[in-house]
């Protein structure tokens, strides 16, 4: 009986059928799976951040920033272009959702400089 | 894989602390509610030994369905005005019935794989998605500035714990749950659907419409597809084509974690409950450690993956 586990079978129905698989192999198939699964989680947890984008919209060149969640955003110098005053930053292009100066950072998001 | 599952979550909690606040378990529970229809529709399609990948894009025209009806400043229709939830509702639970009907007719009585019904009826979905939305002087825009009669049936405090509202829909979720029981483990169609999963030949000498219980659990399915569509795009407060993209993949997945074998013919609406949760617990989680989200979609994968395998490895076990 037990041995006869080990041997190959054939799935006779549903999404699986014509599948000719033994539970040894599956056994390594899930271990596998699961050890990747950990390596890639402990990847993310260890390069992982979020990424603060500054927008500025034909204004001077604002660098990234690079933060972990719950961080606030540290908000850079204001940008320059000329013939415009800057009028702070915003969560969308047409400067209707102003962001917030205690913003904290949740995901990569992307901030828009708002001109007038 | 629970085990693994277990620890992670008890890591993050002891590393990030505001991972176990209660606003943070309010959000898992709500965000929960808002995936479960979705994957309690698909669980029905994958107990007949099938699955069902339109499933999001019929969340995606539901919920821009139901935003077209009740949004202020309507540019889909000029000049309308926003109308009841009650009948967007209706609107978008009859689109997406249809879906479900179209797949129901093309896997029963064409005998074709769920897998290519449901590729096309997602492909075209999303076309008349894309044409709907150029509707108008509309030119695909995002929709926003839903009626606030919508948007409160839907996210309106339903308690509030710590200052964190719970909201509405997490009442409807509640519901639908309970119904999906009552359908899965009380009435004759359940138990016919469970009979055509395991054996459709045996279902049929023993006298059940087969055709007729295929049919139905696809328009069952694109019921909840619509609720979920309609309480999507309340939820999200502003609906574009992509609404519902890859909805699917993540219902699939809580139905495969949560033992709805792909086998056919088992699976539990606890388990459903339970594979949505773990989902959203796992997510949540590694969204507070700051891993990034593209990476995420290679771990859904995997689990995919890793899930399937259990899930034959417990088959050929019992067999």
């Amino acid at each position: 009986m037990e041995n006869n586990s080990n041997q190959p079978k054939e799935f006779k129905k549903g999404l699986y059928k014509g599948v000719k698989i033994s539970v040894p192999t599956l056994n390594k198939m899930i271990i596998l799976g699961l050890v990747v699964l950990v390596g890639l989680i402990v990847f993310g947890i260890s390069t992982g951040g979020y990424r603060v984008t500054f927008n500025s919209k034909g204004g001077s060149d604002v660098d990234y920033q690079e933060a972990k969640y719950g961080d606030p955003i540290i908000w850079p110098e204001d940008p320059t272009r000329e013939g415009y005053e800057f009028k702070g930053w915003a969560l969308d292009e047409g400067c209707k959702y102003m962001a917030d100066k205690d913003m904290m950072v949740e995901t990569n998001i992307e901030v828009f400089a708002c001109w007038q | 894989m629970y085990i693994i599952i277990a620890l992670t979550v008890i890591f993050i909690a002891i590393k990030v602390p505001a991972y176990r606040s209660v606003g943070s378990i309010i959000n898992i529970v709500s965000l929960t509610a808002s995936r479960l229809p979705i994957a309690l529709g698909v669980g029905g399609c994958i107990v007949l030994a099938g699955t069902d990948i339109s499933a999001g894009r019929a969340v995606g025209l539901a919920a821009v369905i139901a935003a077209s009806l009740t949004i202020a400043g309507n540019k889909i229709f000029p000049g309308l005005e926003p109308m009841s939830p009650i009948i967007a509702l209706g609107a978008a639970v009859a689109a997406t019935c249809c879906i479900g009907l179209v797949n129901g007719i093309f896997v029963s009585k064409f005998k074709l794989h769920p897998f290519i019904v449901t590729l096309s009826t997602q492909l075209i979905t999303y076309g008349v998605i894309l044409i709907y939305m150029k509707m108008g002087t509309n030119n695909g825009q995002t929709l926003s500035g839903l009626s606030e009669s919508y948007r409160s049936m839907i996210t309106a405090p339903l308690f509030t714990i710590n200052n964190t509202a719970v909201p509405m829909y997490v009442l409807y979720a509640v519901i639908l749950t309970a119904v999906m029981w009552v359908i899965w483990n009380k009435t004759t169609f359940g138990k016919n659907m469970f009979a055509v999963g395991s054996n459709e030949e045996a279902a049929l000498v023993s006298g059940v419409n087969v055709s007729r219980t295929i049919i139905m659990v696809f328009i069952m399915a694109g019921f909840m597809y619509g609720l979920t569509g309609f309480i999507d795009g309340a939820r999200i407060a502003s609906v574009n084509a992509n609404t519902g993209l890859n909805y699917e993949a993540d219902a699939i997945a809580a139905c495969v974690i949560g033992g709805v074998s792909f086998v056919g013919g088992t699976g539990k609406i606890s388990g459903v409950v339970v594979g949505v949760l773990l989902l959203q617990v796992i997510f949540t989680g590694l969204n507070f450690l700051s891993v990034d989200p593209n990476l995420l979609y290679i771990i859904k994968g995997l689990i995919i993956l890793v899930a399937c395998a259990i899930d034959m490895r417990k088959y050929l076990v019992k067999k």
